[in-house]
């Protein structure tokens, strides 16, 4: 079989011209799949990042009752536990919402500030890196990065965020007086905002533990703030949270627990819609990616396809001499498609190799600079899986077309051969 | 000891009005050894005569003997191995591999035949045809002499049974026509082969043990 290598090897040098165009054909066909399919992949996992500006996608909210008298709707520390034994969940954050109206140098605010769990709190991705060790007396603000939306000029009622439109709204460092409820009495103290999130929210985030220190305080052994009263007045001896986080284990276990939560009664909220409707959009854009790259991969075998026939109709002389000399009829069918074979694996390991250089300068980094996404987007991903496919796939499509020149080189006649 | 056993063999061409006689029941026997010339004009079938001898071409009927084996009942793989093993080919037109060099085209066959090419036999081969110092060439940088003299080591490599030389000096100037002739001749000698060589020029023809006449398929003098 040894022959067999060389004489293909000896072919595609001296042919030096046209194995590098048909090669250059494959390469081309490769990186079109392999690159509109990446981005196909890289834009499914942004997207699904983005339905997750309020939260992770594997985040369900509980909405409790936080008024009136049904104590059984209102979400206590019992119910949490109760929440944590429901399969699939890997995490129960209780929440207190207080709605507040701050004031910022002359804008007026309308934040909602939601006293989360420190494990939970340590989750969120920050803007700066922390400075010194957190207050332990009051509690600081982590301010989400658009809450400049809702913050308006008491005069020209204009947000923050359009006067401010060619800035980056970092307020870390600053004090921010915040008034508990919006009438006009409700008590009132300055908070530091401690941090700026890292990923897009409108909401004000701080330790729960502080926040009901403070409410307590502020309360001043009257009613606490947020707390729902029974007939006589009086808080509950226990805290009644505004709503619960419940992380579950995977996307796949979301709708059985929001099932699950409904039936116990409670209104759920889940970005799992969001993610279907991702997903399906996702898979047909997919769809029509794939279907371009599909085309011109098309396109790149007919041109192994016409290279290995005019291969064979140039060497007829060569195949009649290999036949004469009486090569097995076998054998120099294994010649021609190990050499469409080579071709296509050839093609295709250059064509991934180049992929990878696409889409990491082309498109990850380029494309992202100029539709102005964060740095770090990555708007395709090649997986190793992907990589292994297309180089396979590549090589059995040489061959492929090389099958038929290369059946009837084997059964061409040998005087035929020799004597065309 | 006979080499070749033809008998009634008959190739015809085509079919009903359109039917052509290759040879017409030519039947002959040549012995281990020997070197025959065949002559004829084109047309004549001496051409036919060496292909179905050599297993190229199959005759439509009779039966043909190499080195005691009926190849008129060999399928195609078997007819392949035969070829690489008992027969030498020279054509005309040198039918070189143009990718391989000299020394790789000399050594094809045996590789063909799965085996590992004698190194010292290959390279008396050359020297007796001059080919030394051309090993590392290819084909199109060589006159048409030297690639003649290589086909010609080419078919000797596999030492085969018989070689047979279709008009190997046919696209050559008379001197280096003589000159292969003499070459051929003399390597068949040399190694005691048997060679059947069609050829135009009388007295080249001359030269050989024996000369067999063909005319319109049939052998008129042997």
């Amino acid at each position: 079989m040894g022959w067999i290598w060389h004489l293909c090897y000896a072919n595609m040098k001296q042919r030096g011209i046209r194995t590098g165009l048909t090669v250059l054909g494959v390469v081309i066909g490769i990186i079109s799949i392999v690159s509109l399919l990446a981005i196909g992949l890289g834009v499914k996992d942004e997207m699904l990042n983005m339905a997750g500006v309020e939260g992770n996608v594997t985040e369900i909210r509980v909405l409790g009752v936080t008024d009136g008298n049904r104590k059984d709707r209102m979400l206590t520390d019992r119910k949490l536990q109760a929440f944590a034994e429901l399969e699939g969940v890997v995490g129960v954050y209780p929440v207190i919402t207080i709605d507040t109206i701050i004031e910022y140098e002359n804008y007026t605010g309308w934040w909602s500030i939601e006293g989360v769990p420190k494990e939970y709190l340590e989750g969120i991705p920050v803007k700066n890196e922390p400075q010194g060790e957190a207050s332990q007396r009051k509690p600081e603000l982590l301010v989400g990065n658009q809450s400049a939306y809702f913050m308006y000029n008491e005069v020209t009622d204009v947000s923050y965020a359009e006067t401010h439109e060619d800035e980056e709204w970092d307020f870390t460092g600053d004090t921010v007086q915040v008034q508990l409820g919006w009438e006009p009495d409700s008590p009132s103290g300055r908070l530091t905002i401690a941090n700026m999130t890292d990923k897009d929210s409108y909401y004000v985030y701080c330790d729960i533990d502080l926040l009901k220190q403070y409410l307590r305080q502020m309360a001043d052994g009257g009613a606490i703030h947020g707390q729902p009263v029974n007939e006589n007045g009086e808080n509950y001896n226990e805290w009644i949270y505004t709503s619960v986080i419940i992380d579950a284990e995977s996307i796949d276990q979301v709708d059985g627990l929001v099932k699950d939560l409904q039936d116990m009664g409670y209104q759920v909220e889940s970005n799992k819609e969001m993610v279907d409707y991702v997903q399906k959009t996702v898979k047909v854009l997919q769809i029509i990616l794939g279907g371009i790259g599909m085309i011109a991969l098309i396109v790149a075998v007919i041109g192994i396809g016409n290279t290995m026939t005019t291969a064979v109709y140039d060497r007829i002389n060569e195949i009649g001499i290999l036949k004469v000399l009486g090569t097995d009829p076998e054998e120099l069918l294994y010649l021609f498609l190990l050499e469409s074979g080579i071709l296509g694996g050839l093609g295709g390991l250059i064509g991934i190799l180049i992929s990878y250089g696409v889409t990491e300068l082309g498109i990850n980094i380029l494309a992202v600079k100029l539709m102005e996404l964060p740095k770090d987007t990555n708007l395709a991903i090649i997986p190793w899986w992907l990589a292994v496919a297309a180089f396979l796939f590549a090589i059995v499509l040489g061959i492929l077309a090389g099958f038929f020149p290369a059946r009837w080189a084997s059964k061409l006649r040998p005087i035929d051969a020799v004597q065309k | 000891m006979d080499i070749v056993t033809m008998e009634n063999v008959t190739k015809v061409y085509g079919e009903n009005e359109t039917r052509v006689w290759g040879l017409h029941d030519v039947s002959l026997t040549i012995k281990q050894g020997e070197i025959v010339s065949v002559v004829g004009a084109s047309g004549s079938g001496k051409s036919t005569l060496l292909h179905v001898m050599g297993g190229v071409d199959t005759p439509t009927s009779g039966k043909i003997v190499v080195d005691g084996k009926d190849i008129t009942k060999l399928n195609d793989e078997q007819m392949a191995v035969f070829r690489r093993r008992k027969i030498g080919f020279v054509f005309q037109a040198y039918h070189l591999i143009p990718v391989l060099s000299v020394e790789e085209n000399i050594t094809m066959p045996i590789l063909l035949d799965h085996r590992k090419p004698d190194k010292e036999y290959v390279e008396h081969i050359m020297e007796m045809l001059g080919l030394q110092d051309r090993r590392k060439h290819l084909p199109n940088q060589l006159s048409g002499g030297q690639q003649q003299r290589t086909a010609i080591a080419r078919a000797l490599a596999n030492q085969p049974s018989l070689i047979l030389a279709d008009e190997p000096t046919g696209a050559l100037d008379s001197k280096n026509g003589n000159e292969v002739i003499a070459l051929l001749q003399n390597s068949v000698k040399q190694l005691n082969q048997t060679l059947v060589l069609i050829t135009h020029n009388i007295d080249l023809a001359r030269e050989a043990d024996r000369i067999i006449k063909i005319a319109d398929g049939e052998i008129v003098e042997a």
